[in-house]
Parts: structure tokens; C-alpha cells; sequence
């Protein structure tokens, strides 16, 4: 695990329900949150879907986390499949970008998390835990 | 934006699902938490509502308070939520803090309630997701 260190890192987690309808249970582009912004500078570090209704028929969506608008750079990315979407409580583990450091915000940058198309389950419920790193920071100067 | 400082603020976001049921599809005061203890210090900083089921019904307008203290406490934030606003899946719909008086600043000992005020019209459908972000100092265990 991270060492403990005066001047380091703390986490955040911003933790978002994911409806069926909507969102599993439909095949088209849709939003999550769209441009929200943070207000401070900090690093996503983790992404993390966990089923809370079981999925049901073969559907499979990604979840895309974004720097910016529902255009903005892919900073994660998970991928919901009724492999992993069968069982409740399974946490599916993402994918983030760190490359260049696209997934360092400052504190103008948005928030956006998006599914692209995808192939609709008839059924589900996921919550998407996004675990963010920050340093400490003065007030909002 | 902030500036990095090693004795600084850091932030934590607290997350809560908003159900049509009872809440937006009605009219009536309700509480979505009431009374919470923090159990640290903090200083509700952002209050954003984001769509996650689209607002259905004619007018649909209602007002969502977080406050310090019980359901009638101090109002420390407020939002106004409305079909309006609420029609596309994903939009994020900021609120206002007050902190005059530091009417947003809690002590561990304070507690946090979000409510919906009486009044408003009704939906007939809709979710919500509210993120309220606090600013927090490093503190001792206790």
C-alpha cells in the first residue's frame, strides 16, 4: 500500500448509481455526468464498477471517464459485461490513462463519463466508484 | 485554481442517490438524510445535482436544501431542481452555497441534513444524483 507521508497524497472517491434504464438497458450514446467541474486539481487513479443488480442477457457497455466534454480525452475506462455483471457485489476493475498525464486535472477541467453505443442488457444496476488522488491545496485562491 | 500548500485543504466528495419515489414525485417535505454526524471538521464548498433518470411531468419543480443541523438547521446550500433542467440524462445542475457567517463550515460535532422543501410541483418521474464536495484540513484521529 501507499507509505504514509506528511506532505503526500489524499484520496477522494466520488461514488455514482448507475440506473438500468437508461443506461444498461439501452444501446444508444448517453451521459453519466456530462462536463462537471472539479474545482481542484487532482489525479483519477482508480475506476471500479460494482454490480448491484444482476445483469441479465448477454449486453455489454463501456463506461468512459473524460477530461472535458463527451469528446474530451479518455482518462479510464471499463467495460460492463454479463460475465462480470452476474454475480452482486463483484467489483470490475478499469483501465486508467496516465500516459502524458492525461489524467491530471487542474481545477477548470470537467468531469464528463459517458457511454459510447453498446449492446443492451434487458436488466442491472452498477455503482462507478472513481478514486481520485489530491495533494494538499490553499483555499479556492 | 487552488494552489498547492502541504498544510492545506484537501476535498471529499459525498455522493447520494435521489429516487423519484418519494421525492421528486411529490410535493411534501422529505428528508434524503437527516441529522448525519460528520464526525470531522469540513466546509461544504460545490453542491452539484446530475440527471440520472429524465425528469417527466409538466412544471415538475422542486427545491432541495442541505443544511447544518436538523431539517429546519441552518441553509447552507440549495438547489432548484425542475423538469426543465432535468430533461437530458447527464446534465449537472450546480447549486448555491452560502457562506456568509460560515454558515458552511461544520465541526465534528455538527451534523449535515438534505432535504426537500414542501412545495414545488410534482414530477411524475426522475433521479438524481447529488455529489456535495467539502474541503477538509488534515486532522488528528481525535
Amino acid at each position: 500500500m501507499p507509505r504514509f507521508n506528511p506532505f503526500g497524497y489524499n484520496r477522494d472517491t466520488i461514488a455514482i448509481t448507475i440506473p438500468s434504464v437508461g443506461y444498461l438497458a439501452a444501446t444508444g450514446a448517453v451521459n453519466l455526468v456530462l462536463s462537471k467541474t472539479l474545482g481542484y486539481p487532482c489525479e483519477l487513479e482508480r475506476v471500479d464498477a460494482v454490480t448491484t443488480i444482476v445483469a441479465t442477457t448477454a449486453g455489454s457497455r463501456v463506461v468512459n471517464v473524460r477530461k472535458g466534454t463527451a469528446t474530451g480525452t479518455i482518462v479510464g475506462t471499463i467495460t460492463l459485461a454479463l460475465a462480470t455483471q452476474g454475480t452482486l457485489g463483484v467489483v470490475n476493475a478499469g483501465t486508467v490513462t496516465s500516459a502524458a498525464g492525461v489524467n491530471k486535472f487542474n481545477g477548470t477541467d470537467t468531469l464528463t463519463v459517458e457511454f459510447p453505443t453498446g449492446t443492451a442488457f434487458t436488466a442491472g444496476g452498477v455503482d462507478l466508484i472513481l478514486t481520485f488522488r489530491i495533494l494538499d491545496q490553499k483555499d479556492v485562491v | 485554481m487552488p494552489r498547492f500548500a502541504p498544510f492545506g485543504y484537501n476535498r471529499i466528495t459525498l455522493a447520494i442517490t435521489i429516487p423519484g419515489v418519494g421525492y421528486l414525485i411529490s410535493t411534501s417535505q422529505a428528508n434524503v438524510a437527516v441529522s448525519k454526524t460528520l464526525g470531522f471538521a469540513a466546509e461544504l464548498e460545490k453542491m452539484d445535482v446530475v440527471t440520472t433518470t429524465v425528469g417527466v411531468g409538466a412544471g415538475g419543480s422542486r427545491v432541495l436544501n442541505v443544511r447544518k443541523g436538523n431539517a429546519t438547521g441552518t441553509l447552507c446550500g440549495t438547489a432548484t431542481i425542475a423538469v426543465a433542467t432535468q430533461g437530458t440524462l447527464g446534465v449537472v445542475n450546480a447549486g448555491t452555497i452560502t457562506t456568509a457567517n460560515g454558515a458552511n463550515k461544520f465541526l465534528d460535532s455538527d451534523t449535515l441534513t438534505v432535504e426537500f422543501a414542501t412545495g414545488g410541483t410534482t414530477y411524475s418521474a426522475g433521479g438524481l444524483e447529488l455529489l456535495l464536495t467539502f474541503r477538509v484540513r488534515n486532522q488528528n484521529a481525535y
